[in-house]
């Protein structure tokens, strides 16, 4: 009785978590369940849970990647910079960007799957490293268009209509990030799984060593799911410019936080015990669906950090405890 | 007044029995055997005993007292202990025989003098032949059961349950076992012996119980029965009688090794295979057996010699490698190396094959249902459905799982790492007759073990694997259980010796 009560709760819990914290907010905020607020608070997720998708893929293989909150501050300075200080066409900024952030996960694998250094410490000092990088590129100063430049004149370039399209642009009146995470939920569910690419990887992180014993390289997948990760920081950094329209120093700080966070909600969603791609789309609905609400509530932005750790934490202990409930039994 | 005494105990999974109904006792001084095919529910029922399931129903009586075990801590200050065959993770592998001994009971302050003159009495009290002052990681396999046996023993254990203990060891080394379980049987303990092996179980033990399906259906004085009754009460019927191995042609050379060494455990081992033949490598438990196996699966880095495919050298370094030149691997480790546990059958069984079920990459389900159905019926692994999660299977379903991962995908060479273990007599001649369907087909097996009687049925050839070297030949004609035993523990050859 009381185990299927439990079990009932694991697999449905944080959906009616989402539905009540939904419900709430409703009924104690009159503006809040609007088709407008609504499509807001997707908007808001959208780029979190991009940048939680691609730490899926690391999580996946059973490791782990720190870097992206600075892989998504370096990207963004980039793309601006490349447009405002540049005057690059789009097609190469966002090329540009991308490979970035895939050349930042090749290093990441590297260190990690050649030299053998652990992910936590491997990507930890990435973030380091990225995050200065990203300072010095820019000399510490945020992009925008018009500014001046270290030798009095001002930046020649502008970021374009046709990017800003990308972060603040509606497609049959859902916004453009929202319509691309959807894009990207429903592509990575499928490549997950549905094909050999996606079994491979979910086997390398059941084990390790029978994945090696069974034919499987991997080496090469693991260093796939941290370009990966790298990939979809970037693209979190690229809409991340174009919704506020500049490249902001620092940018992707917080998101580190909130999209592990989301990936751990994720592993309850349904039940499913380990990362997968819808869970991380709830888990980020969740979050932000939380901030959004909060936000109204007029709670001030500076206690954020404490309900985003909050949910981090309970994630981790419904995760956890699960975990030790299933090797007792 | 019996020790133990379970009456009416019930526990059922999802989807299928675990134990129904069961009712048992056991007396102090008893050894009582409890046997099953695999799934038949003995672990499940160990461990309603020890506390780690709770049953549905039902009541256990500890010397007439009703206790209800709420978890395996608790079963313990009750004095019901579990031997389970992971000992590792039960021992701190980097301290002394005498500190693992004591360790739930460190006092603050540790004298080792009397540390170590205590667990030097405990240990000849038992007659153990054990130095308490040897570290952990230096005890073979059958040591480090004896530690946890005196352990138990030290902190009052009445009952003891042992999970299969013997299927890790070695002729030699489950004879010493089977004296320490003696030994504690004279100090009153009672104890439960789980096992798979009829003849270890008619040597030591003094009342047998048989479970199938979850139930209990006989339950008996050992001298009072008979392998043939036993086999007949685990299976519900009549079994035909020891696999017969058909005489097969072996065809020509295809695989020679010269000189493999491993820089470790394996030195220069030379050998030849031939197409579609059974050729075993016998050895005991440390002989290099896993070694040489990892090694000519590239598992492992090969430091010296080369191996011949037909005659043409072959580069492999990993793996992936061996798998696509033909080769694939049965490992020893279960749990560490073979499985997925997390994973469903179906996936576990299909992970070699996808290449075929997944042309373009993506993986057609219809197909890999089938697949995973075919080698479930093949092998009769038992389990509700094919998503069912490879952690909640039987011991012995789970060693079915790692053999059927490799049955319907392109390989040439079997390697066999102690390929029954843990399966049941019913379960093993089904794999005998598998392999021959094998080696029909023009598959090579290479086969190594420490069951004799095994590799004396199956073999066309052996090797004798001592101290890493590969020391005597046998063929058809030489192969019974105790030559075989002889030379794989260090025996030399009397013929040579006469005639040089
Ligand atoms: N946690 C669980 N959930 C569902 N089914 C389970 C669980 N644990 C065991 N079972 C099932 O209960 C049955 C009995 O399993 P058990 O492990 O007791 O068998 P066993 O007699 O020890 O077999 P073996 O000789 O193979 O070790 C099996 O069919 C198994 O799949
Ligand atoms: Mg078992």
């Amino acid at each position: 009785m009381k185990q299927t009560a439990l079990n009932f709760l694991y697999k449905y819990g944080a959906l009616l978590v989402i539905l009540f914290v939904l419900l709430y907010f409703s009924y104690a905020v009159p503006y809040f369940f609007t088709y407008d607020n609504l499509t807001d608070i997707l908007r808001s997720i959208s780029i979190v849970a991009i940048v939680a998708i691609g730490v899926t893929f690391s999580l996946i293989v059973d490791g782990f990647d720190l870097s992206v909150g600075s892989t998504v501050s370096l990207t963004t300075v980039l793309t601006a910079s490349l447009m405002v200080w540049y005057e690059q066409p789009l097609a190469i900024v966002i090329f540009a960007a991308l490979l970035a952030g895939a050349m930042i996960g090749l290093l990441n694998a590297f260190l990690i799957v050649k030299v053998g250094i652990p992910d936590l410490l491997a990507t930890l000092s990435m973030l380091y490293v990225i995050g200065g990088v990203q300072k010095t590129y820019t000399q510490g100063y945020s992009v925008y268009n018009k500014m001046p430049l270290p030798d009095g004149t001002t930046a020649p370039g502008v970021l374009s209509p046709s990017f800003l399209w990308l972060g603040q642009g509606k497609l049959f009146g859902v916004p453009v990030p929202v319509l691309i995470l959807i894009l990207l939920v429903v592509g990575v569910h499928l490549l997950l799984k549905y094909t050999r690419f996606g079994r491979m990887l979910h086997m390398i992180g059941s084990n390790q060593e029978a994945a090696r014993l069974s034919g499987i390289p991997i080496y090469s997948m693991r260093t796939w799911a941290y370009v990966f990760s790298g990939l979809f920081a970037a693209l979190g950094g690229i809409l991340f410019a174009a919704r506020v329209g500049s490249g902001q120093m620092d940018a992707g700080a917080p998101l580190l936080m909130e999209s592990v966070a989301a990936v751990f909600v994720g592993y309850s969603v349904l039940g499913a015990g380990k990362p997968n791609v819808i869970g991380t789309f709830f888990g980020a609905v969740l979050i932000g669906i939380l901030l959004n609400g909060l936000t109204m509530l007029n709670l001030p932005y500076y206690a954020f950090d404490i309900v985003k750790g909050l949910v981090l934490i309970l994630a981790l202990a419904v995760t956890y405890l699960h975990v030790r409930r299933k090797k007792r039994t | 007044m019996a020790l133990l005494e379970v009456r009416n105990l019930s526990k059922t999974f999802a989807g299928s029995p675990g134990v129904i109904d069961v009712n048992l006792s056991i007396q102090s001084g008893e050894i009582h055997a409890l046997i099953g095919a695999n799934g038949a529910g003995k672990s499940t029922l160990m461990k309603l005993l020890s506390g780690a399931y709770q049953g549905d129903q039902g009541e256990i009586y500890l010397n007439g007292q009703r206790v209800v075990i709420e978890n395996p801590v608790h079963g313990k200050e009750l004095g019901i202990h579990c031997v389970y065959q992971e000992v590792d993770t039960a021992l701190v592998p980097s301290l002394t025989v005498g500190e693992n001994l004591f360790l739930d009971c460190l006092p603050l302050i540790i004298n080792w003098k009397t540390l170590f003159r205590e667990a030097e009495e405990v240990l000849q009290k038992l007659n153990f032949p054990l130095d308490p002052k040897r570290k952990i990681d230096s005890l073979t396999l059958v040591e480090k059961q004896m530690v946890l046996l005196a352990k138990a023993f030290m902190q009052n254990a009445k009952i003891m349950i042992f999970d299969e203990p013997t299927a890790p060891l070695s002729g030699p080394e489950t004879k010493i076992l089977l004296q320490q379980i003696c030994n504690l049987k004279e100090k009153g303990v009672g104890i439960i012996f789980i096992s798979h092996r009829l003849q270890e179980v008619f040597a030591l033990c003094d009342t047998l119980s048989v479970l199938r399906n979850g139930q209990l259906v006989l339950n008996r004085s050992v001298s009072a029965t008979s392998p043939e009754v036993v086999v007949e009460a685990m299976f519900g019927e009549k079994r035909a009688d020891g696999f017969v191995k058909k005489t097969a042609s072996v065809g020509d050379p295809l695989l020679q090794a010269n000189h493999l060494s491993d820089g470790g455990r394996v030195k220069d081992v030379t050998f030849q295979l031939r197409k579609g033949e059974i050729l075993g490598i016998a050895g005991l438990v440390g002989a290099g057996k896993t070694e040489l196996a990892r090694l000519l699966f590239a598992a492992s880095p090969r430091q010296q010699g080369d191996i011949l495919w037909e005659g043409n050298p072959m580069y492999f370094s990993s793996p992936k490698q061996a798998i696509e030149a033909g080769f694939a691997l049965v490992p020893e480790e279960r749990r560490g190396e073979g499985l997925f546990v997390n994973e469903s059958i179906r996936a576990n069984l299909t992970l070699p094959i996808l290449k075929t079920i997944a042309p373009w990459g993506w993986i057609r389900r219809q197909k890999e249902r089938e697949h995973g159905q075919k080698i479930v019926d093949a092998l009769s692994i038992k389990a509700s459905h094919l998503e069912f999660p490879v952690e909640r299977l039987s011991g012995g379903n789970q060693q079915k799982v790692v053999i059927g991962k490799w049955v319907g995908s392109d390989t040439k060479v079997l390697l066999l790492d102690e390929p029954t273990k843990g399966i049941d007599v019913q379960a093993k001649k089904e794999l005998f007759y598998l392999l021959e369907e094998l080696v029909a087909q023009g598959i090579s097996i290479v086969y190594f073990t420490s069951e004799m009687d095994e590799l004396a049925a199956i073999s066309d050839t052996i090797y004798i694997l001592y101290k890493g070297h590969i020391t005597k030949k046998l063929g058809k004609e030489e192969m019974d259980p105790q030559t075989i035993l002889y030379y794989a523990s260090g025996g030399t050859n009397q013929d040579e010796t006469d005639s040089a």
